[in-house]
């Protein structure tokens, strides 16, 4: 007997992208650098990015990715898949950022900060606006993270308060802040806020 | 003008490093040798299998998902993840029967297809039950090995499921 035949439906490309994924992570859990290699081509310019962001110093940010991905391949056989490989990428990478910021505050290495400092008291004054990418990189340290991991990659006020070893408060509070300095710096009007 | 909120989704989320940072990373996880212990016991036939299994999960994908229920230290299994639960494993048995009677519904490519999906997905399982053997606690290849059974399942489920009009017609 062969009735009309069934058809069965494959997915699509961004499920067929994201089982290649699942094959990388399992090829380069098991020793694959080619593999593991992949995945870096695949997230290094996400990752860069929230780098970037947190840091605000390209050369920061690229020593932060190789770090990242050094991190990763040590951890892969620990990576479980109940996150994204993103989502668990990304842990990594703040990791990477605020173990650099701690390491520098020790060394009172805080340039970065105080130009934060510097440009929060200017923040009122009657300068031209900024685009967003600089005004955010000029937002003090502690703002300029929190917003980075909520206002962009929607971190939770509870994942970026753990990541950051901030409070909850600290971080809303921070969250607010880079807000007001932002608005004010990019002259958006109270509705535009 | 946009809120700070639209301006902020509308910002890229790539931004691909001035230079390739690649060769450095490669560089250093080479000269670490052997931190990434516990990946190089595994024999490399299964780095191949691991793939495989995953790929042949490409039906499970389009199948309704079903939660496989698995228990740990199951006689005869080595002290890893194995479906345990005796209703779960009387409706698999039973599915596992419909799917044989319903492949015949089936055009023989697609049949074809099918039965290499699901020798696939049982090599796969074979080959991560071996790494198991050596290394039991891999939280890693326990969740992938639960992953056959799901993947297995859903198999059987889509094949049920999409021949079930044809079981109809021929009915009446």
């Amino acid at each position: 007997m062969q009735a009309s035949a069934a058809t069965i439906d494959f997915p699509d490309a961004a499920a067929r992208a994201a089982l290649d994924e699942r094959r990388a992570i399992a090829a380069a859990a098991a020793g694959s650098r080619p593999a593991f290699e992949r995945l870096y081509r695949l997230h290094a310019g996400r990752v860069h990015a929230l780098c970037m962001r947190l840091t605000g110093h390209r050369e920061t940010a690229e020593d932060c990715v190789q770090e990242t991905f050094i991190s990763a391949w040590r951890a892969l056989p620990r990576f479980e898949a109940r996150s994204a490989f993103a989502t668990w990428l990304h842990r990594i990478a703040v990791n990477a950022v605020m173990a650099r910021h701690r390491a520098r505050a020790q060394a009172h290495e805080t340039a970065a900060s105080e130009a934060g400092t510097a440009f929060e008291s200017q923040a009122a004054e009657d300068t031209p606006p900024l685009d967003l990418e600089a005004a955010i990189g000029a937002l003090p340290a502690g703002a300029r993270q929190v917003l980075v991991l909520v206002g962009i990659y929607g971190f939770s006020h509870e994942e970026a308060a753990d990541a950051l070893n901030i409070a909850v408060g600290t971080s809303k509070a921070q969250l607010h802040r880079a807000r007001q300095i932002l608005a004010a710096r990019l002259d958006l009007s109270q509705e535009d806020k | 003008m946009n809120s700070l909120d639209e301006r902020l989704a509308q910002l890229p989320r790539e931004l691909p490093p001035d230079r390739d940072l690649w060769p450095a990373i490669e560089a250093a996880i080479t000269a670490e040798g052997a931190t990434h212990v516990r990946p190089r016991r595994i024999p490399m036939a299964l780095a191949a299998g691991l793939a495989i299994a995953l790929t042949a999960g490409i039906i499970g994908w389009q199948a309704g998902r079903l939660h496989t229920p698995v228990a740990a230290s199951a006689p005869g299994t080595e002290g890893f993840a194995v479906p345990a639960d005796p209703q779960y494993v009387k409706t698999r048995a039973n599915l596992e029967r419909t799917y044989r009677d319903r492949l015949a519904l089936l055009e023989p490519v697609t049949r074809d297809r099918i039965e290499r999906d699901l020798a696939t997905i049982r090599a796969a399982n074979a080959d991560i039950r071996r790494a198991l053997a050596a290394d039991p606690q891999s939280a890693l290849l326990n969740r992938l090995l639960a992953s056959t059974w799901q993947q297995e399942f859903d198999l059987y489920a889509t094949v049920v499921r999409t021949t079930e009009p044809a079981m109809q017609r021929n009915r009446t």
